[in-house]
């Protein structure tokens, strides 16, 4: 791919990231530790022909907090922003995520995308989202979607059939749900890489 | 009255600080409305209604939370309104005075170009109850009333079920609930109050009366709902107050009676579609303008312009023709105008000839509506066309001219003489009874020229009058000078103002007046009348007060009265031009920058849903666009209850609204569906809340937008699950679509989930016009308008579907006509 970045990251930097002409920029976070303040991330298209493909991965314990709001501004025209979050909590663990899209007057072309999944894994985990839409021109396409929701119990019962117990079952399901979107990620050590924290982070987890 | 620990708890609990479901970011930009509103004040209202005196307290309290409470600081721009301005009591007057014996045929009229079914349109003069509001109230009430359905105003429902009334009333939204809440709560007025009894269902929607009931459409109304164990209600919101007749072209209407998107005169003489019907209280004075024909006359606030000529200082009395002519009217406020100033008479321009008017029919025709009638022959079962001339020879003479007439264009008629002696016509020619129908109805006090006629050009249309000034005209010629006056009695109201569009064409301006009824000679004979509309103008005349430009008559005014008015005024917006004719003289539109303030729409809607119940509640709301309209709705639902707001906001400034369903037990339903059309400087925030409280509860939002010329459209929702509330199943999904590249679209949705058994879905989409969908539509033969409108219908059809037939149809048209001159 030309002119392709790409940051995989565990820390969200307090600044507003450029998405360049003609760039087209990968953002993997991954966070499997909490904080307290809200942390705001801002991507800018201010330049034409611009791509971002975001990945988030939160995956929440004990008492972790997740405030995480995330800001696209599209100023050009001929940009593209695809954001996704998957958020697995346990214990009583807490997203709170606001995710705008804003698209501004003569930003024509403009397609974007903001995506939030979360599964709730636990009683007395919380989530709240919070996706936005601001669009003051026409020729766009902008969507957003949320899914708030547990793990199929068909499909545990499926696995469970095929000899898994129920532990594993959820867990295997989990990790898919966690690792579905990391295919599109043009490398394949980073993958590799974010495949073994994932794992490494669900070990020991408590399920109910 | 405060409000109860358990309430408090139970919204605190659930909204916590987010006492919108929506945080307020910033300081309060609000200062107390010290010259405004006053506990004095309150204590009048409610000293008036005769309240008792917990409702005093609780209004009372209601005002001091008023007071506290800092103005929202999120969703729209509230800067506008000026809460020193608003008058927070409309006294409740009498029903409008109005003639709505001739409206019915309108609406039939419509449902014919509309193209319904026979058996359809049977159905909707049922339903459509809202314009023979007596009839149907009265049987609607007896059957509510045997079922033991409570169904009143508000006010009345305080005085006569105080108990009841007491247990609920601001229970499901408390005063402190926000601050417009608590501004109804001190002041409300009007409204509906609801209560089914057990297991009881009302089939019927109850909207019928309030369209035209201004009585319980205030500013602050204040609506209770109460659906006991296993009933079911549907309730619609809407309204419909009085006014003038105006012009669309062949004949005249009541200003009431017109539709969107009905075709009217504008001051061009030509025809425009109707965009809007706009209403808004009003208390001040009204001005009644008379003009030279006193029955010309028409009442408008003083803020709204009329097209005019003032009369300039070093004018004559008699003013010369040449600087009256050199002079162009204008747009001048009616609170402006002085007696001697010049209105502007306006005639259709529109000119279409039909041959099958040839002078045979149009004499036929003049003198049927002189001397015709049409009634059902029972022996012969036909119907029969009956001309009653009188008995004296001249009178013969004209019979047998007549026979010889309807004989030549190929039908059959007799001669009789009637007991009295009077020769009569008689013809059972179905074709020629149709024509006289369909061109002159029938019946004294309907009798009006067709369309087709009304645009016959001006030869035809003098044939047509001589002969029917052979009948119901007379003629005095002056000795001195060669002038002829004519005039000619009739009691159809529309026949008068057509007669007088028809000499206008001809040239000149001819009085209308109405003289008591009497006993008076016309032709030689003898008439007792009543309500006789005398039309009368003079060919040749010496003097005239008024003057003739193209198609305009600049027509002095003879006096202006104004009264005091307190209830509902309204006004025509209409498509391209801004004007529109009131008794044949050119309005302005009233619109927004014309009027000195905002209004303020602030209503509150309380509804529960008790076990097992289902409630429905929809809304179309089409105000002028100068009223903020933010209004608190909130509904509790309890076991295996369902509760259904449908929500359509087209008009309005601003609206704020957000509909709000708390899922109280188990097995609770909730669902919200609306539509948004904002338009040119209109910003809708609406959205819809629920709150899931308990566990198995379900519900479903669906919430479409559409933005057009710079309009902003904004869904705000909130959606929560408290904790212990297991096993939910909720869907929102928003839709936008963007009709140009000035508008604004935005979805502010928040989910708020503290369990883990849920399965919550939530999708929005913003999209403009595809291309390719417009291309396609295109080759099947749609123009371009035709098929933006057909994808903006489709978009809304979901929505519009839901509701009650008359307002599906009121809807879309409506939408379609926001569409016409979209694109390009």
């Amino acid at each position: 791919m030309q002119n392709y970045k790409l940051i995989i990251t565990n820390k969200i930097p307090p600044k507003t990231i450029r998405v360049k002409r003609d760039q087209t920029l990968g953002y993997v976070l991954f966070l499997d530790k909490g904080w307290h303040e809200k942390q705001r991330l801002t991507f800018e298209f201010k330049e034409e022909n611009a791509t971002l493909h975001f990945l988030a991965i939160m995956i929440g314990k004990n008492k972790e907090k997740f405030p995480l709001e995330t800001v696209s501004v599209h100023k050009n025209r001929n940009t593209r922003a695809y954001y996704t979050l998957k958020s697995a909590l346990f214990d009583e663990s807490e997203v709170d995520y606001t995710g705008n899209l804003k698209i501004e007057k003569n930003s024509h072309s403009t397609d974007c995308y903001l995506a939030h999944h979360t599964l709730m894994l636990s009683k007395n985990a919380k989530t709240n989202s919070v996706p936005c839409l601001e669009i003051e021109t026409d020729d766009v396409k902008a969507g957003h979607a949320a899914t708030i929701g547990n793990i199929d119990e068909e499909l545990t019962f499926y696995l469970e059939s095929r000899g898994l117990d129920k532990k594993s079952a959820k867990i295997l399901l989990i990790k898919n749900f966690l690792e579905s979107e990391l295919k599109h990620i043009p490398d394949e050590k980073s993958q590799k890489s974010l495949i073994e924290k994932i794992e490494k982070s669900l070990k020991g987890v408590k399920i109910n | 009255m405060s409000v109860p620990v358990s309430t408090q708890k139970i919204i605190k609990n659930t909204l916590g600080e987010y006492k919108f479901g929506f945080k307020t970011r910033n300081k309060a930009v609000f200062k107390t409305a010290q010259g405004g509103l006053t506990a004095a004040m309150v204590k009048a209202i409610s000293n008036r209604k005769k309240e008792p005196k917990w409702m005093l307290d609780y209004r009372l309290k209601a005002l001091e939370i008023f007071e506290k409470k800092p103005m929202p600081a999120w969703g729209g721009d509230l800067s506008g309104i000026d809460f020193k301005k608003i008058h927070y009591y409309l006294q409740p007057q009498d029903r409008p005075k109005n003639n709505w014996e001739d409206v019915p045929k309108d609406i039939k009229d419509t449902f014919e170009k509309l193209g319904i079914p026979e058996a359809e349109r049977k159905f909707l003069a049922g339903t459509g109850a809202q314009f023979e509001s007596e009839v149907i109230y009265h049987s609607l009430q007896k059957e509510l009333t045997k079922k033991g359905v409570v169904f009143e105003s508000t006010d009345i429902a305080l005085q006569k079920y105080p108990e009841i009334f007491r247990q609920y009333f601001g229970k499901v939204i408390p005063a402190h609930d926000n601050k417009f809440a608590a501004l109804n709560s001190a002041v409300w007025s009007g409204g509906s109050f609801i209560y089914v009894p057990k297991g009881v269902h009302i089939e019927l929607p109850l909207q019928a009366y309030f369209r035209i009931n201004a009585e319980n459409m205030g500013q602050f109304e204040r609506t209770l709902i109460i659906a006991d164990e296993g009933s079911s209600v549907h309730y619609v919101e809407g309204c419909l107050p009085a006014g003038e007749l105006v012009s669309n072209g062949h004949k005249f209407t009541n200003i009431e009676a017109v539709k969107t998107s009905d075709l009217i005169v504008t001051d061009d003489g030509k025809h425009h579609k109707v965009k809007a019907l706009m209403t808004r209280p009003y208390k001040g004075t009204m001005l009644k303008i008379i003009p030279v024909s006193r029955e010309n006359s028409f009442r408008l606030t003083t803020e709204h312009p009329v097209l005019c000529i003032q009369r300039k200082i070093n004018w004559l009395p008699e003013v010369s023709t040449k600087k009256l002519m050199a002079t162009k009217p204008e747009y001048i406020p009616a609170g402006k105008l002085k007696k001697g100033d010049f209105i502007v008479y306006t005639t259709p321009t529109k000119t279409e000839d039909n041959e099958i008017f040839t002078e045979d029919l149009l004499k036929i025709l003049g003198l049927y509506l002189a001397e015709g009638s049409i009634s059902f022959n029972k022996s012969l079962k036909l119907n029969a066309l009956a001309f009653s001339f009188g008995k004296k020879e001249s009178e013969k003479n004209m019979a047998e001219d007549l026979i010889l007439t309807i004989k030549k264009l190929g039908h059959k008629a007799s001669i009789t003489k009637s007991k009295g002696l009077y020769y009569t016509v008689i013809s059972y020619s179905k074709n020629l009874i149709d024509l006289c129908l369909t061109h002159c109805d029938k019946g004294a006090h309907h009798k009006k020229l067709s369309q087709t006629i009304m645009e016959l050009p001006v030869e035809k249309q003098k044939i047509l009058l001589k002969n029917y000034l052979k009948g119901d005209g007379s003629v005095y010629i002056r000795k001195d000078y060669p002038s002829k006056m004519i005039r000619a009695g009739t009691a159809s109201k529309t026949l008068a103002f057509q007669l007088q569009e028809i000499i206008a064409r001809m040239g000149i301006y001819a009085n209308i007046s109405l003289p008591e009824a009497s006993q008076d000679v016309i032709g030689n004979r003898i008439i007792t009348r009543q309500d006789q509309y005398i039309v009368e103008y003079t060919e040749n005349k010496k003097f005239n007060e008024v003057r003739r430009k193209d198609n305009n008559y600049f027509v002095p005014i003879k006096e202006i009265k104004s009264e005091n008015y307190n209830g509902f005024v309204f006004n025509l917006e209409v498509k391209e031009t801004n004007s529109y004719l009131v008794k044949g003289f050119a309005v302005h539109n009233c619109t927004a920058p014309t009027y000195s303030t905002n209004s303020l729409h602030s209503a509150v809607v309380e509804i529960i849903v008790k076990k097992g119940a289902r409630v429905q509640y929809t809304t179309i709301q089409n105000w002028s666009h100068n009223v903020y309209n933010l209004v608190t709705k909130r509904a509790f639902a309890y076991r295996d209850a369902e509760m259904f707001w449908l929500d359509c906001n087209l008009g309005s400034k601003l609206t704020m609204k957000y509909p709000a369903i708390f899922l109280m037990e188990p097995g609770a339903r909730g669902e919200v569906q609306s539509l948004a059309f904002a338009n040119k400087n209109q910003h809708q925030d609406a959205g819809a809340k629920i709150i899931h409280n308990a566990p198995n509860t379900t519900s479903k939002i669906v919430a479409k937008s559409i933005s057009k010329g710079s309009g902003r459209s904004s869904y705000r929702g909130l959606l929560k699950v408290t904790k212990g509330a297991r096993n939910i199943k909720s869907h929102v999904s928003c839709d936008a679509l963007l009709l140009d590249g000035a508008s604004r679209s935005d979805t502010y949705p928040t989910m708020k989930i503290e369990e883990s058994e849920v399965a919550i879905a939530h999708e929005a989409t913003v999209s403009k016009i595809g291309e390719e969908q417009l291309f396609y539509l295109m080759s099947r033969g749609l123009t371009e308008e035709e098929a933006a409108s057909a994808i903006v219908n489709g978009f809304a059809k979901p929505i519009i579907k839901q509701l009650p037939m008359e307002y599906a149809l009121e809807l879309n048209r409506l939408l379609e006509l926001e569409m016409t001159g979209s694109v390009g």
